[in-house]
């Protein structure tokens, strides 16, 4: 497994971690969850370290020997940043045109006010994060290109 | 759009340049060791450069290393 895709791992995870972690201090879960509430954050805050450490230790650990980015590296970065942008510019799009939609038609929908406003934008970033890392780790494992 | 697969002859040539290891053909070529692996396994069509290092490498010539197959 090359540095590269070990980022790749390393990311996805830490982003599903920020997503949980987000989810549980920033929105909450329902009150039958609340059991779970403080174990979830506690586990994901510890995954969330874990993947930390490994990314200093990768980083510290420097073969000079060996070559840290290719041109496969790059081109598999790029389709990976290719299908977060889309992701991306489609929940913004969707997000401007619900809150224009709101103001014409006095129409509410998902994002309601400024904070949820946040929220949403927040949840589009993290997941366009993990559509990159996760496209860069389908390529990196399967397919011919 | 049609697959283009471009096969190769690297491993034969690694095992004839002495058993020359996949990291230091990766080495002397610039990229890292799973890239040539990605090569060998036709996982991956290289660039114009990098098919012209490796087949410097073995002083051959491009066609001699890669083949293009439709």
């Amino acid at each position: 497994m090359s540095k590269q895709e070990i980022y790749a791992w390393t990311s996805v995870l830490s982003s599903i971690s920020i997503v949980i972690i987000y989810t549980v201090f920033a929105i909450g879960l329902p009150e039958n969850w609340a059991e779970v509430e403080s174990q979830l954050a506690s586990i994901f805050f510890k995954v969330f370290l874990f993947v930390l450490v490994i990314e200093v230790i990768l980083g510290i650990l420097k073969n000079n020997n060996e070559v840290d980015k290719d041109e496969r590296d790059e081109m598999i970065a790029g389709k990976g940043y290719r299908n977060a942008y889309h992701f991306l510019s489609i929940a913004v799009v969707i997000v401007l045109f619900q809150m224009i939609m709101e103001n014409i038609l006095g129409f509410h929908s998902f994002v309601y006010g400024t904070a949820s406003l946040v929220h949403v934008l927040m949840y589009a970033v993290l997941v366009a994060s993990i559509i990159n890392r996760a496209t860069q780790i389908y390529f990196y494992r399967r397919v011919i290109f | 759009m049609q697959e283009i697969k471009i096969k190769n002859i690297i491993r034969t040539l690694r095992f004839h340049a002495n058993e020359m290891t996949q990291a230091e053909l990766a080495r002397r070529v610039g990229v890292t060791r799973q890239t040539i692996n990605a090569l060998e396994a036709s996982k991956y069509n290289p660039s114009l450069e990098l098919a012209f290092r490796i087949a410097d490498v073995f002083g051959l010539g491009l066609e001699d290393v890669f083949t293009y197959e439709k």
